[in-house]
């Protein structure tokens, strides 16, 4: 039997996102400054409509929603999927105020592939947008990389101990720390000494490559944000390709694949436990699938005679397939390009590496180098099994930061999530081969999509079907926050419709 | 009072996604018809734009292996940054809509495109007739470059390029007058009030509650 | 040994852990560069198959 939640509930998760909301304001302060500081007056208006509308709303829920109770694992899970449809609504205001979307739709859709690292855009004339604006993109990609949860918990969400229920609900299970609060900290803590150390050596190549000290300096830190958070988004339409240089590309290129990493390798190879790095599942399986993908790729390159001298291959090649597995979506060539030049080889070689996508509690999203590392173990523990005698006991086990023995719910949790990520991509591919593009393209978008990785291949524009916009923008959002969250508010929707009585779904829970 | 939700969700869809577009098909971009409109509105058939003045960019970039190694020309707005390296210097060449009519940013009409452009290497001396670049503030000088196109330049590490053999400054460049927006700016004050006002009745429940304790 | 870490950490505290994370970026950066030269040298074999 299904209950109806109770008012009490909707109240505590309404608190919570009120909070998230709030988050979102301090973070417009900063495009804000820019915007002042570069004097684009109009542009500085718009983030300030923006910040006072999330203020408003946080009031309007402070004072509609007290209540003394904790939050609940259920109402975790709601305030992270609902908490980021929110926080989209109300991003999406200096975008849409900045005059450069045909439709609030278009606004919400570039402000969910910001948030979620996806690095998509819908945003028309891009070479003539403020700074302001640009920093605001960016930066969403940024902050959404670290996830919007984990910023409000940062600050806003100081000595609550229901914080932890939300955390988990935003596709990062690992405490760092004992203490969630602690551990969001921790995650700050690695991106901003890597947002310092990366923006630095971005903007001394810059600098080399011509670009004036200021714009270069802005160039830097934005192309770090897009980078490190595996958003994809760049200043320029062009994306990489602007800057023509061989050290921009291997500096992103580093970036986003640190950035790719599990923030809890990062947590244990800086804290001393450095042979981690050798012997985690995810760097292996990351690894391994790479060095796949470039045997695909070199394999089409080579029968089409294209991209074969090695810094052809390593800038074309190399980076757009790294760029792809990362969920980054930095390119540095047309998107047209995948499917005129690459060929079929070298395109399905990226849209393989794209599925699979990047660690665990990382910026990026896809399958995830645990859940292929568990699988392909269960599979080896499958085998072995079969030729094994009948009374042997064969067990697995994967290392990620500690020992893991693989059991039934390990291998049906990542199986769940795995096959969930399938139905997305094929619901998406089949959406676009019914509005009438191109197999493969259809494919590889939605793919990108779902996989929060942005790369594209000519479909997505401003001119897609808007069933087509929202399903990307559901695919980005169900495939960022691992769809356990999504089907909790889907349920939760349920419930309120069609729930029995009026008790707490929270108790029922307990 | 399920009805009533489900017809709020139709509704809500409905406003949100708007109706026309949600049944409409939109063909790809790249989908190869044999005329394309110009930038400036005429018809030009695919002869028309080899070695012809309007070679449209998406025209080159559907069809780059026709175009390798061909002299073309095109004309554009230069977008972002000059970069020197040493003798040459990077431009950026943008020929879509935005660029050869109306930016958004004076006003322009939405074209469903973001912006197309291409990278151009030209000499030093070239690039120093280039006086404005076009960004936020600024519409960029439109020039005519004729020039080498490559699909993957072995010189710049498959890059797809031109290498310019010509530049021509067509049209100077702008600054774009950003009438302040007093619309915006009484929003602004508009939600001021309300916030002051829901900050004041916060308060004023807090006070309530630790009383009450 | 602990003791002397708790002395030396009061003065050198910050610097040394410093220390400690610049080691671990150098280590996340070296292993990068690592994946990047197998997929270089995995390209290079192919190339010369292929060819």
């Amino acid at each position: 039997m299904i209950l109806r939640p109770s008012r009490e509930d909707l109240k505590i998760i309404g608190w919570a996102i009120g909070r998230i909301i709030l988050g979102i304001a301090l973070i417009m302060l900063i495009p804000l400054v820019v915007s002042l500081a570069c004097s684009e007056w109009s542009a500085a208006l718009d983030f300030l409509v923006g910040i006072l509308a999330c203020v408003a709303f946080w009031l309007i829920v402070e004072n509609v929603c007290y209540v003394k109770k904790d939050l609940g694992w259920f109402h975790g899970l709601i305030v992270a999927s609902a908490g980021w449809i929110t926080a989209m609504l109300f991003g999406a205001i200096p975008h849409f105020l900045s005059g450069h979307f045909r439709s609030y739709l278009d606004a919400c859709f570039d402000l969910m592939s910001g948030y979620t690292t996806t690095g998509l855009y819908l945003l028309q004339d891009l070479d003539h947008v403020s700074h302001g604006l640009n920093m605001w993109r960016h930066l969403l990609t940024y902050a959404g990389g670290q996830g919007i949860i984990v910023i409000a918990l940062t600050f806003l969400f100081a000595g609550t101990a229901g914080a932890f229920k939300i955390y988990v609900s935003e596709g990062k299970e690992e405490r760092l720390l004992p203490n969630v609060i602690r551990t969001a900290r921790a995650i700050w803590m690695v991106s901003l000494t890597y947002l310092w150390v990366g923006s630095g050596f971005l903007w001394i190549a810059l600098t080399k490559e011509g670009m004036p000290l200021g714009r270069g300096f802005l160039h830097a830190v934005w192309l770090f944000m897009g980078s490190w958070s595996t958003g994809g988004f760049a200043p320029q339409a062009l994306n990489l390709l602007y800057y023509h240089s061989f050290w921009v590309e291997f500096i992103t290129l580093i970036i986003f694949v640190i950035g790719s990493f599990n923030f809890a390798l990062h947590y244990s190879v800086w804290m001393g436990d450095r042979k981690e790095i050798l012997r985690n599942v995810e760097v292996r399986s990351f690894a391994t699938t790479v060095l796949i993908g470039v045997f695909v790729l070199s394999l089409g390159f080579g029968k089409l005679g294209i991209y074969t001298t090695l810094p052809e291959f390593f800038r074309k090649g190399f980076y757009n397939l790294v760029s792809g597995h990362t969920t980054t979506g930095n390119s540095t060539i047309y998107s047209v390009s995948f499917l005129r030049e690459f060929g079929w080889l070298a395109m399905w070689a990226t849209v393989f590496c794209m599925a699979i996508g990047a660690s665990a509690c990382s910026t990026g999203g896809g399958f995830k180098g645990l859940r292929m590392g568990v699988i392909f173990r269960y599979l080896r523990g499958e085998v072995r099994r079969l030729v094994s005698p009948d009374a042997s006991v064969i067990t697995e086990k994967i290392h990620h930061i500690r020992d893991i023995w693989l059991n039934d719910a390990i291998v049906k949790g990542a199986m769940f999530i795995v096959i969930s990520y399938m139905v997305i991509y094929s619901l998406g591919a089949m959406l676009g081969i019914i509005y009438g593009y191109e197999p493969s393209v259809a494919i590889f978008d939605a793919i990108s999509a779902g996989s929060n990785t942005g790369l594209s291949a000519g479909l997505t524009s401003p001119l897609m079907p808007a069933l087509l916009k929202l399903f990307y923008i559901f695919e980005m959002w169900a495939g960022r926050l691992e769809f356990i969250s999504v089907f909790a508010l889907l349920g939760f929707a349920g419930a309120l419709v069609r729930g029995k009585g009026k008790r707490s779904i929270l108790r029922r829970r307990r | 009072m399920r009805g009533v939700v489900v017809a709020a969700i139709i509704t809500v869809l409905a406003i949100f996604t708007q109706v026309p577009l949600l049944v409409g098909y939109v063909p790809v971009i790249w989908a190869g018809e044999e005329e394309w409109e110009a930038p400036s509105g005429e018809k030009v058939t695919i002869d028309q734009l080899i070695n012809g003045k309007h070679v449209v960019e998406e025209r080159i970039m559907g069809n780059m292996e026709y175009y390798d190694g061909k002299m073309i020309t095109i004309e554009g707005e230069v977008i972002g940054d000059i970069m020197y390296r040493g003798d040459y210097a990077w431009i950026t060449v943008n020929d879509d809509p935005y660029s050869l009519r109306k930016s958004l940013e004076e006003g322009g009409d939405f074209v469903g495109l973001s912006n197309q452009g291409i990278g151009v290497w030209v000499s030093r001396e070239a690039a120093k007739k280039i006086m404005t670049c076009g960004g936020y503030k600024n519409k960029g000088d439109i020039v005519s470059i004729t020039g080498e196109f490559h699909r993957a330049c072995h010189e710049h590490g498959g890059d797809t390029d031109i290498h310019a053999a010509n530049l021509e400054v067509i049209s100077s460049g702008y600054a774009f007058s950003h009438p302040f927006s007093y619309g915006k700016l009484l929003a602004v004050m508009v939600l001021s009030l309300i916030c002051i006002y829901l900050y004041y009745l916060r308060h004023q429940k807090i006070k309530k509650v630790i009383r009450e304790e | 040994m602990e003791e002397a870490d708790k002395t030396l950490g009061k003065v050198r505290g910050r610097w040394r852990r410093w220390g400690e994370h610049a080691l671990g970026m150098a280590i996340e950066f070296s292993a990068v560069c690592a994946i990047s030269l197998a997929a270089l040298l995995i390209m290079f074999i192919i190339k010369a198959i292929v060819r």
